[in-house]
């Protein structure tokens, strides 16, 4: 059962034991929750403090008001409490179900319902024309292989509309590779949707694509961006109940696959050292850390270098769950945060695998350190391609 | 001007929370208590904000108790204010002031978490004596104000030992420091000034004689080595003459405790527990060491101790790789104690532990609860025994009985010659009668020190 079940849900809110874990710091991971960072350690908006708000919302004893709404929206569902919760409470989930209810009660907030509505009419949330989604693909990317396809490559809203050259990497690496993919008519995988609580909106788009998919007849799905591979991966199943007839693979996942089997030769090239950001919906929602990791090390020439707080203590960059849409200016504050902690490594080059950090995480380093540069591994791979 | 209006001048508009929703979160700690709504809560940035707040409620016409809250971790509802009035939330205090590499003190501000300590002295090779299996999330301010205690206590004492000086907030708004900071110019080094210990007044004053806005704590270098030795015995009364028997030697134990062994055997089926643990005692215990070779005989002797009490050898795995390994996450605690478990913290005389034990499980059948039960050696002179009980606030029946347990726990073990280490509100008269004079003078310190009655005084018993 589904923690959006009303059982499943209270049994969530009951078991928290206010221990503060989900909320302080520890010795390895200096900031658990960025919200309760980000505010001045605010208890409202910690997940702690959260989950006894929801206890009595969901109890009907409190009525949602736009302060109340705020402490569940402020918070870029990074899953960080989830991984430190002594009694394993699926928090993201239950801030996922409240922040449900509370635009079920009209008290979401504007800006998600706007995107919301793009997503609608665009099929995207960036207001953007449905028709221009491939509008990126230089002419000598387009072939593909139309015929017998293995792979369709699901391109993602950031990366068709904001972070394009993630896209064309991605497609260089599919062709030097020989790999039979295709582009497929898609449309938002739904993930800003079921991160601020329209999950309807969100189930619909999920059936669209995976009937989409299911047309193209592919049975693996790359996707070079890791809010699209959580949303495909985690939530299509729990959404539609049933086990998808295809493969999601991430493109940090293929590279490191690609490299392995010796698909792709790459080129030397200057000398720098590279640290790594781990996306949460890549990392601590679906445990991809090591393929990254794999491809970076195995680029000649570069120097992977680990941040103190990677894996599942990695900080979120604060791009995802509403939370850049809804609170720009704290998302990027939450950026720099994450670039500050690249600062004592000498690191030429902060790597991510995930459009939509690369994009946030640009914004923090402008805000502190212009000489760092932000890349995608799939930009540091087609770089080098021979 | 209004209080609410006068409150959000002094600490900024949104540092001033009235919303509903908002009391809800302030309303409890980590302990079995009822949530009780505060009317505001306050976050102060500065030692100057807080004077502001003190001087203003002096000369306001109405009353509103101050109720000082740091991280309200605990389990014993030291965090749940006793009647509406202000909390005054102190989380936004937590920067370090200094670290003095002279005198080897630092001096932190209360909010300030032992993890976030922690690192940062780490950094530099240092630790302070003692902290609380709570290092996560609780903040240094309020182990002080409740007398914390916790690992590495048997070595240097109790959080109170650690402190050179405080600054406090006296009710009326003036600022205290203790200690040799006292003077001007002279460094933080000792709590020792002239005349009685005026620390001592405020380390477990719960908050209810002034604000403790600064602690000065001393520092230690990092341990040199280490050993892990875990033991399994048949029953208590042996585990406790081995643990007794180390009380008595030249042993530095970081960590000493005593488990049933069959909530191990369950949580950590990769160890080897040997013939004992299932119906048994596990005795784990961290070693600390000048060198490797004295941490090695240290141990030797221990070992020693524990087989000739019929111990069993468990080798030093469970110690190492999962206790101590997992130190800051609560290792054994956090997987023991999963679901809300209500705690009661007694410190017994050694020899008394298992009278304690047994007197446990005796009222748990009256009740028909199961009370876990498990004790530490947190000192050379006695032991921190600490029942648990499972508890769920889906069911308020258990909720209500569990609580009437844990309170039969209280009387009784009083009863045994124990000391309650936290007393909920009100004692029966049987049994204040019994250090009425101790009750007199604290009642008659809260009259001079803060004759208002402005710090709400329901957390110390008799106040």
């Amino acid at each position: 059962m589904h923690i959006s079940e009303p059982e499943v849900l209270t049994e969530a809110l009951y078991k928290c034991g206010r221990c503060s874990y989900c909320r302080g710091c520890n010795v390895e991971t200096p900031i658990i929750c960025p919200a309760y960072e980000l505010t001045d350690k605010l208890e409202t908006v910690s997940p702690k403090g959260r989950l006894q708000v929801a206890r009595r919302l969901f109890e009907g004893s409190i009525q949602p008001s736009k302060e109340l709404s705020e402490a569940f929206f402020l918070c870029p569902l990074c899953g960080d409490c989830k991984d430190k919760c002594i009694e394993g409470i699926d928090t993201t989930e239950v801030f996922e179900a409240i922040r449900g209810l509370l635009v079920e009660k009209n008290a979401g907030i504007d800006i998600h319902s706007k995107f919301t509505e793009s997503v609608i009419e665009n099929n995207n949330p960036y207001f953007e024309p449905h028709e221009k989604r491939l509008a990126w693909l230089p002419k000598h990317l387009k072939t593909g292989n139309p015929i017998t396809p293995e792979y369709a490559y699901f391109v993602g809203c950031t990366s068709a509309y904001r972070r394009q050259p993630i896209a064309v990497a991605t497609t260089e690496i599919l062709h030097k590779a020989n790999v039979k993919f295709t582009f497929m008519n898609e449309v938002c995988c739904g993930s800003p949707l079921l991160r601020t609580g329209h999950k309807e909106i969100a189930t619909k788009l999920a059936i669209k694509n995976i009937e989409t998919i299911a047309k193209s007849g592919v049975k693996k799905i790359i996707t070079s961006c890791a809010g699209c591979y959580r949303t495909l991966k985690l939530d299509y199943p729990t959404l539609l109940e049933r086990e998808l007839p295809f493969e999601i693979i991430h493109s940090a996942e293929l590279l490191a696959e690609l490299i392995k089997d010796g698909r792709l030769e790459l080129s030397d090239g200057e000398q720098m050292k590279v640290t790594y950001h781990d996306p949460c919906h890549l990392g601590r929602h679906a445990g991809v850390y090591d393929p990254p990791r794999d491809v970076l090390k195995s680029i000649p020439d570069i120097k992977f270098v680990e941040m103190s707080e990677n894996r599942n203590n990695a900080l979120c960059c604060g791009a995802g769950g509403g939370f850049r849409a809804g609170y720009k200016d704290l998302s990027i504050d939450l950026a720099a945060l994450r670039v500050s902690q690249v600062k004592n490594l000498d690191a030429e080059i902060l790597a991510s695998s995930c459009p939509f950090c690369h994009y946030n995480l640009e914004l923090g380093r402008d805000k502190i350190d212009k000489n760092l540069k932000v890349a995608d591994i799939t930009e540091l791979i087609a770089k080098r391609l021979l | 001007m209004d209080i609410r209006s006068f409150l959000k001048e002094i600490v900024g508009e949104q540092y001033v929370l009235t919303e509903d929703f908002e009391k809800i979160v302030y309303s409890r700690d980590a302990s079995i208590e009822l949530p009780v709504l505060p009317d505001y809560i306050v976050r102060p940035r500065t030692v100057e904000e807080i004077q502001k707040i003190l001087e203003y409620l002096n000369s306001a016409q109405y009353k509103l108790p101050i109720h000082i809250r740091c991280s309200s971790t605990a389990y014993w509802g030291g965090g749940v204010p006793n009647k509406g009035g202000i909390i005054l939330d102190l989380s936004r205090m937590n920067k370090i002031i200094e670290i003095n590499e002279d005198t080897l003190c630092v001096t932190v501000e209360p909010g300030i978490t032992f993890s976030e300590l922690f690192r940062a002295l780490e950094q530099k090779g240092y630790r302070i004596g003692e902290r609380p299996e709570s290092a996560y999330s609780a903040c240094v301010g309020g182990h002080v104000a409740s007398m914390g205690a916790g690992l590495g206590q048997y070595i240097f004492g109790n959080q109170g030992d650690q402190v050179t000086g405080l600054k406090v907030v006296l009710p009326d708004g003036k600022l205290l420091t203790t200690g040799s900071g006292a003077l001007e110019n002279t460094p933080k080094f000792t709590k020792w000034m002239f005349g009685p210990d005026l620390s001592g007044l405020f380390i477990g004053s719960e908050g209810v004689l002034g604000v403790i806005v600064e602690v000065t704590l001393k520092l230690y270098p990092l341990p040199r080595a280490m050993a892990f030795a875990t033991f399994a015995f048949n029953n208590i009364e042996d585990t406790i003459e081995t643990v007794h028997q180390i009380q008595k030697g030249p042993f530095s134990i970081q960590y000493l405790s005593c488990f049933e062994g069959a909530s191990f055997v369950r949580t950590y089926p990769q160890v080897d527990w040997g013939s004992k643990t299932e119906h048994g005692i596990v005795l784990t215990i961290v070693i600390e060491g000048r060198s490797k070779e004295d941490a090695t005989i240290q141990k030797e002797e221990i070992t020693q101790e524990a087989l000739r009490h019929s111990g069993e050898d468990l080798g030093e795995v469970f110690a190492r790789d999962i206790f101590w390994k997992n130190r800051y996450e609560w290792a054994v605690t956090r997987t023991l104690r999963k679901g809300l478990r209500t705690i009661i913290l007694f410190r017994v005389p050694t020899k008394k532990i298992p009278l304690f034990w047994e007197e446990t499980r005796t009222i748990g059948e009256q009740f028909d609860l199961k009370i876990g039960r498990s004790c530490q050696a947190r000192s050379r002179h006695f032991i921190s025994y600490h029942p648990s009980i499972r508890y769920s606030e889906k069911n308020p029946e258990i909720w209500e009985k569990v609580k009437e347990c844990k309170n039969a726990l209280y009387l009784r073990f009083i009863e045994l010659g124990g000391l309650p280490c936290r007393l909920p509100g009100q004692l029966p008269k049987s049994i204040t009668h019994k250090f009425k004079n101790y009750l007199l003078f604290l009642r008659r310190l809260k009259t001079c020190i803060d004759p208002k009655n402005i710090f709400s005084s329901s957390k110390i018993v008799g106040l």
